[in-house]
């Protein structure tokens, strides 16, 4: 059951992808393939009602009629999507009711991931939801969450549950249409947590996923779906990682949020994924799109992520401001190392009046690695007064890398205000002297003047997430200098 | 969708019109190359907006209607840059008409004649200047092209005077090629003037430009071409060793318009500059394009672009600085800024960046937006109406642009075109310096 994995691979890296290792769990997988029946065989595992299989197979008819995107500055070899499994669930005895009953395996699994699932250990004051390959293992404090309304669950649950909301919001922000990563996350999405946060109701405790891919050539499609009604607020969290392999694998997930009248939703990812060894072997395709709907007025949806795994990642974390001055933000770090690369960055879509945006991103490439910003600032006829700052920085270490800067902006109303800044430079020799000449390593003073350059954006993110972040990113580094 | 996928009827028209011209297009020896040219051009055919370099400037449907090659025409007089002193080349109809006697050390022939004949200086530097590759119009230039003007600067030659092209259009399809060359050490100033007649027409200009060790081209274009033009300017320029190519560019002519320039540094320690203003009304449509690829070590750029639109006009500007992987110690900056005066008035802009060596200093800025209410409200409170007030800060706003042209003779031309502009689409009033 386990992957046979490079021993040499192994040595070499588990140092540094701590994350890297493989649970002998057993599984229960879908052939391998893509086809109708992979799709009829994902839906009848969850037994989903009539309506969710047809707008699965709908996406999957219109996947099969599009094209692979090449817009993006990633090179990597054509995925043969017919050579992977696309469902893989844990072997479970029977249905869970408490923690006591999942497999100690799994749970051995997260415990070594540093993720608190038992809640009475618990210090820190987040539910957590744990995705485990294409299931959904555990969520933690349902119950407290319930009583003030909050519905935090697997997605294939609220699918169940609460088809009402699931049929109004699903593909709402991203149509099964929208591209054709998205079009295929459509088509065989497993799992992946829905979240509903009535009016007026601030969710006591930040909500957390964590996100595993275990089994090999498994690709994991998981789909969020995050509705702030008026008033409301959330703060989510979302962390990634995999074992470590030879052989790339795929991440194609889709994220929605709405906000409603006054509401805010506040996402936080730290991903870091399986990067691949220092040759470039191994490590995970990560084509995700995320977009926000800020569709009532005053409301906000504010991204912030962390992105240092992955051996590609193609990601625009998005804000579509169609209530009047409502907000989008979005804070961004990108680290690339060895051979990753990452194309990364945000569309601010302003249609209300005076509405927004804020656009902060830093990128750190190092060894033969490349990362580009991409971004599109559109402001619309009717978004009277609309505003946008965005600042895009990029640090290069070594003279084998590449950072790039791809903004777009659009405007259509004089009134709007677009501003839009971008610095590539090196570290700075006198910074990094200035350290050294104190007796701090030159590895160690790399990391702490990349911590500082990226601080803007760390001090968005919540506190527990902070510090693994500001870790992940002296590890990411690793090497790099010297 | 590939391009074989498309309605073909665009490109068929100048496909046809190369198989006409083919056996009269001047130079026996270039045929092949044409013939090369036109099946890139086949290939490729006419750039649309799935392309992402013309995403924001699709040339189908504007190029696509029957429009037939222009003939050889007598200018009428035309020189919108009168004011300055030196001597002139015309070109009219895209045909070189006459040049006046010009200085020592300077040599001025028709393309078509140095075809035909044998100007070996001319053969030599055709088709020398860095290009990108596959670029649809820049192999229908070279396919067709006909006539032009070839400049040269002899080797340590520093001219006094500016020597200024006229181009006249007047109807049809125009295509042109130039070809600049200062070599070693020359110093000079060479100002392009289009404007023409209201008639439907449709010129595309490649100049090929090479500016050798040392050598020093200051580069100014007014393009003003007629309201019912196309006018697509395609500047190729190589630069040598401790080299400055000092280009600004005025756009406010044609009803669809693209300035694109590609610029490589081929020696170190170059400089290059590339400024100007675009200025647009009614539904014009301009696009800015520029390429700077820094090549090679301790080289600098600087780019400053600023536009006013207004009407249902809309502006294009797409900057991009590539930094090659041993380019260490560039220096590039870039800088956009847009003032919108409309409610149905749009730009697109794209500065981008792409660098491959980590010992360099990059930047890039891009804003748009209207004029500052703060900035309004300070001079209303001095007692200024508000129409003189917003005049003011627009002319100040293009004012920091103009700076970058550092010729007063020169400057003060540009700005009276510009002032002008603003008078009759802007509604502002002169302001007295």
């Amino acid at each position: 059951m386990a992957e046979q994995q490079a021993p040499e691979v192994e040595r070499q890296l588990s140092d540094k992808y701590k994350y890297g290792f493989v649970t002998d769990i057993e599984s229960e997988k879908a052939a391998k393939g893509l086809s109708e029946d992979t799709v009829r065989f994902i839906s009848a595992k969850k037994s989903e009602p009539e309506w969710m299989l047809e707008w699965r197979l709908k996406a999957f008819r219109r996947w099969k009629e599009m094209e692979e995107p090449t817009w993006a500055k990633v090179h990597y070899p054509k995925i043969d999507f017919q050579n992977a499994y696309y469902y893989s669930e844990p072997k479970q005895k029977k249905k869970l009711d408490s923690l006591d009953d999942v497999d100690p395996d799994l749970l051995e699994t997260y415990k070594k991931l540093g993720i608190p699932l038992q809640e009475q250990k618990l210090l820190a004051n987040v539910a957590v939801d744990a995705v485990f390959d294409s299931v959904s293992v555990v969520t933690t404090f349902k119950a407290k969450l319930a009583e003030s309304g909050v519905i935090f669950c697997p997605i294939s649950e609220a699918v169940q549950n609460h088809p009402e909301l699931v049929k109004k919001y699903l593909g709402s922000v991203v149509p099964i249409t929208d591209n054709y990563y998205a079009t295929l996350n459509s088509a065989v999405f497993s799992d992946g947590s829905f979240v509903f946060i009535p009016k007026g109701v601030r969710c006591p405790m930040e909500l957390s996923t964590y996100f595993r891919i275990n089994e090999a050539e498994t690709g994991q499609f998981e789909r969020t779906l995050i509705i702030a009604e008026e008033g409301s607020y959330v703060s989510y969290l979302e962390g990634c990682t995999a074992p470590m392999r030879s052989e790339h694998q795929l991440h194609a997930a889709v994220v929605e949020l709405v906000t409603l009248d006054d509401a805010e939703i506040k996402y936080s990812t730290v991903q870091n994924w399986y990067p691949g060894d220092a040759e470039g072997r191994g490590g995970i395709y990560n084509f995700v799109t995320k977009r926000g709907a800020c569709r009532g007025a005053r409301s906000k949806i504010s991204w912030t992520q962390v992105e240092t795994g992955s051996a590609i990642t193609w990601k625009y974390p998005s804000c579509v401001l169609m209530g009047d001055n409502s907000v989008g933000e979005f804070y961004s770090i990108a680290i690339t190392n060895n051979y990753q690369q990452a194309d990364t960055g945000t569309k601010m879509i302003h249609l209300g009046k005076g509405t927004t945006s804020r656009v902060i991103a830093k990128g750190i490439s190092a060894g033969k690695s490349n990362s580009t910003y991409r971004g599109l600032v559109s402001m619309h006829p009717k978004a009277d007064g609309a505003r946008n700052y965005t600042q895009c920085d990029s640090l290069l270490i070594g003279g084998d890398c590449g950072a790039h800067t791809v903004p777009y902006i659009e405007s259509r109303n004089p009134t709007a205000t677009v501003e839009h800044e971008a610095t590539t430079s090196k570290i700075s020799e006198d910074q990094l002297f200035y350290a050294r000449a104190r007796g701090i390593g030159e590895e160690e003073a790399v990391a702490l003047i990349v911590n500082g350059f990226v601080r803007d954006v760390m001090q968005q993110l919540p506190m527990e997430f902070a510090v693994e972040a500001q870790k992940l990113v002296s590890i990411s580094l690793e090497g790099s200098v010297g | 969708m590939s391009p074989k996928e498309l309605n073909r009827a665009p490109e068929q028209s100048w496909l046809d019109a190369f198989d006409a011209a083919a056996n009269d297009l001047p130079g026996e020896w270039l045929a092949d190359t044409r013939r090369d040219a036109i099946n890139v051009f086949r290939e490729k055919g006419l750039p649309q907006r799935r392309l992402e370099d013309w995403k924001y400037t699709d040339l189908r449907r504007v190029l696509g209607s029957d429009l037939p090659l222009a003939v050889i025409a007598k200018g009428e007089g035309a020189d919108p840059l009168a004011a300055i002193k030196g001597p002139r080349i015309h070109l009219t109809n895209g045909f070189f008409e006459s040049a006046d006697a010009m200085p020592k050390g300077v040599e001025v022939v028709s393309l078509s004649q140095a075809l035909v004949g044998q100007v070996d200086w001319v053969r030599k530097a055709l088709g020398s200047a860095p290009r990108p590759e596959g670029h649809p119009m820049l192999a229908l230039n070279t396919a067709l092209m006909r006539d032009g003007a070839a400049i040269r600067i002899v080797k340590g030659t520093a001219l006094a005077e500016p020597i200024v092209i006229v181009h006249e259009g007047q109807a049809g399809r125009q295509l042109v090629r130039n070809l600049i060359v200062m070599e070693e050490g020359a110093e000079a100033t060479i100002i392009e003037a289009h404007s023409g007649s209201t008639d439907a027409q449709q010129v595309q200009q490649t100049s090929e430009i090479l500016v050798g060790d040392n050598a020093k081209l200051t580069h100014i274009r007014l393009q003003d071409a007629g309201a019912s033009s196309v006018h697509l300017a395609t500047d190729l320029v190589g630069i040598g060793r401790d080299a400055l190519y000092d280009g600004f560019i005025v756009t406010t002519g044609g009803e669809l318009a693209r300035q694109e320039s590609h610029i490589e540094f081929q020696g170190e320690g170059a400089e290059a500059r590339i400024s100007g203003t675009y200025l647009l009304s009614s539904k014009q449509h301009a696009d800015v394009t520029t390429r700077i690829n820094h090549a090679v070590p301790r080289c600098t750029s600087r780019e400053v672009f600023k536009g006013v639109i207004t009407d249902e006009a809309r502006g294009v500007f797409q900057g991009k600085i590539v930094v090659a992987k041993d380019a260490q110690k560039t220096d590039g900056h870039q800088l956009n800024k847009t003032l919108l005066l409309s409610p149905k008035a749009e730009i697109d802009t794209k500065p981008e960046l792409e660098i491959y060596a980590d010992d360099v200093k990059c930047s890039h800025g891009a804003t748009t937006g209207q004029i500052n209410e703060d900035h309004l409200f300070y001079l209303r409170a001095r007692g200024i109406d508000e129409a003189t007030a917003r005049g003011l800060l627009i002319h100040s706003f293009i004012s920091e642009v103009m700076a970058e042209v550092k010729d007063d003779a020169i400057r003060a031309a540009l700005e009276a075109h510009v002032t002008a502009w603003l008078a009759s689409h802007a509604g502002i009033r002169e302001v007295a310096a």
